[in-house]
């Protein structure tokens, strides 16, 4: 009840409710609200729910420029500009996601100029790291990810999940959702089959999820069980390979697949300022945003089952693109020729990361900027990937050794404890894991 | 006289002569007694982590699964019936039938699919494969 009181109050207190609303901490760090709670907000305020129901009548089957010919349009913009919901986010897998992401682009499809290349998430930044996922997957296993090279670690990673009651019924799930054949001529229902994988992904934890989608293999059967993680026939194969970018269209028309993309390119573009060539060296946020596009049109997987190289690709190609060729090369690029995605799935086989020192830890939270910049990185980077990967573990283990440790949020201690309760498999623990995922 | 759950003095003396195992006068916890008690734990969930290929189902695949089965005796399960039944066959009543007097450990309820990608890289799923809730039935 409060806001209303605040709403016809003088600049100042405008201030302080706008930076209540926004989450902004005393030294400035803005944590921001989720879009669900800023329309909340903004519908106590009559100011503002009336300018957001202008904007959205404006945005309403018109472009950008159509909407911004329209003045009342423009200031209804400019006044939302200042209110929580303008750096609202959501998070991945919250409740109403999909509301939440369609108060975020009714806002943001207004203030982007046009069809741009990367978008903005709109999902929070990802804080944690993969270290603590590493750790937490060798307490849970009992063994050192790094020292049983011998093994088949897709294997391992079935073994573990399948040991693990919310990780097996989910995974099973999904498996003979996408195995079910229909009919002679429909191999499955791959409606269907997506609905399931985005549960496996958004309902397990990543220290499962991971595993099996990223493990590393030595050899050819291992890869396969790799690339057959997410059943490919049924989720990723199609009759015929569209064109990337009408794919990608055709995902931008989808709040969630839109969103989804969106993640993927803030936290796997290619950053020249980082030893591991990801934006902020965050190997965890990359996997996270990849494994996010599952269960949608623009879902990718492993090409093939090579060992050497690891090669991942939405189902599309670049033929027919005509004058667009270029943008779509580029676009495809992201997913073939990523160093950043090839780092973090290859760090994460190894069971290595980055540690940095925690002389910043909300740096790589912050947003970064939308770039149009195209990666006209020199030939030679992913030749010397291997080169940059040693370097950056001695880094680590320098940092590790003399540096002070990062220092570990709530959050992840809340993630700690949540894998201990999966990691025993008992009766007792049961209950507590069907409370859990209501 | 009507004995209910098989909770009186008589029918547990009657289920325990039937266990096979002697009754001690004065019952004092030694190693035979917990031994005893070991080999007669009630009916209870127990679980074997195993390969798929080890259930003889036909499916090869090296995937670990863990398989759940029901196990342990049922004695203060027996009801009248049982004991009635039992009865019936002593005083040859019942002779050429099949029957069986005494409740057994078996699982009422089971665990959800499993599926698995086998050594061919197809995908089956095999359901009721294991034990999720066990009773005396």
């Amino acid at each position: 009840m409060g806001h209303v009181r605040y709403a016809v109050l003088n600049a100042p207190e405008d201030k302080i409710l706008h930076s209540l609303a926004s989450g902004q901490d005393p030294h400035g760090w803005r944590t921001p609200v989720d879009c669900v709670r800023a329309n909340e907000l903004c519908a106590a305020e009559s100011s503002c729910s009336s300018r957001y129901r202008t904007l959205r009548q404006c945005l309403a089957g018109r472009d950008r420029n159509t909407m911004l010919a329209n003045k009342e349009c423009q200031a209804a913009l400019e006044v939302l500009q200042e209110s929580p919901l303008y750096d609202c986010r959501c998070k991945r897998g919250m409740k109403k996601e999909l509301q939440c992401l369609q108060i975020y682009w009714s806002i943001h499809l207004g203030l982007t100029e046009g069809e741009e290349f990367y978008e903005a998430s709109p999902y929070e930044p990802v804080t944690s790291r993969l270290s603590d996922i590493f750790r937490l997957a060798s307490i849970f296993s009992g063994m050192d990810p790094a020292t049983n090279s011998k093994s088949n670690h897709c294997l391992d990673a079935a073994k573990a999940c399948n040991l693990n009651d919310n990780c097996k019924r989910l995974r099973s799930a999904y498996i003979s959702t996408c195995s079910k054949v229909i009919s002679a001529t429909e191999r499955c229902n791959r409606r269907k089959c997506h609905k399931a994988l985005r549960q496996f992904f958004d309902r397990v934890p990543s220290e499962y999820t991971y595993r099996l989608l990223f493990c590393s293999c030595k050899d050819q059967a291992c890869a396969e069980r790799r690339r057959q993680t997410i059943v490919p026939s049924c989720s990723y194969e199609d009759k015929e390979k569209p064109n990337c970018l009408d794919l990608r269209n055709m995902c931008r028309t989808d709040h969630l697949c839109r969103s989804r993309l969106a993640d993927f390119h803030t936290n796997c573009q290619v950053s020249f300022q980082s030893l591991t060539s990801c934006p902020g060296d965050n190997y965890q946020a990359c996997l996270g945003s990849y494994a996010g596009m599952i269960g949608f049109d623009m879902t990718p997987n492993y090409i093939d089952s090579s060992i050497t190289s690891i090669t991942v690709s939405p189902w599309c190609s670049c033929r027919g693109s005509g004058n667009m060729e270029e943008e779509c090369e580029k676009f495809l690029r992201d997913f073939t020729e990523n160093p950043c995605l090839r780092n973090a799935i290859q760090a994460f086989g190894n069971g290595t990361d980055v540690n940095l020192s925690p002389k910043n830890p909300s740096l790589p939270v912050t947003l970064p900027p939308k770039t149009e910049k195209s990666p006209a990185l020199p030939d030679d980077i992913n030749d010397s990937n291997t080169i940059y990967d040693t370097s950056v573990i001695t880094t680590c283990t320098s940092v590790q050794e003399h540096g002070p440790k990062l220092n570990k949020s709530k959050e992840h201690s809340l993630c700690f404890s949540e894998v201990c309760v999966m990691a025993s498999p008992g009766k007792r623990e049961r209950g507590r894991l069907e409370s859990m995922e209501v | 006289m009507v004995l209910e759950f098989g909770w009186g003095p008589f029918s547990a003396s009657q289920s325990m002569n039937s266990g096979g195992h002697e009754l001690p006068l004065f019952p004092k916890p030694g190693n035979r007694m917990k031994r005893a008690r070991a080999r007669h734990k009630p009916c209870a969930l127990k679980e074997l982590e195993v390969s798929v290929s080890e259930l003889g189902l036909g499916y090869e695949s090296d995937e670990t699964v863990l398989f759940r089965y029901c196990s342990g005796t049922c004695e203060t399960a027996v009801r009248n019936y049982d004991l009635s039944l039992k009865n019936m066959r002593l005083k040859k009543k019942i002779k050429k039938e099949k029957v069986r007097a005494r409740p057994c450990c078996r699982p009422l309820a089971y665990d959800d699919d499993v599926s698995f990608l086998d050594t061919y890289n197809r995908y089956y799923t095999i359901n009721e494969l294991s034990a999720k809730e066990c009773g005396c039935v």
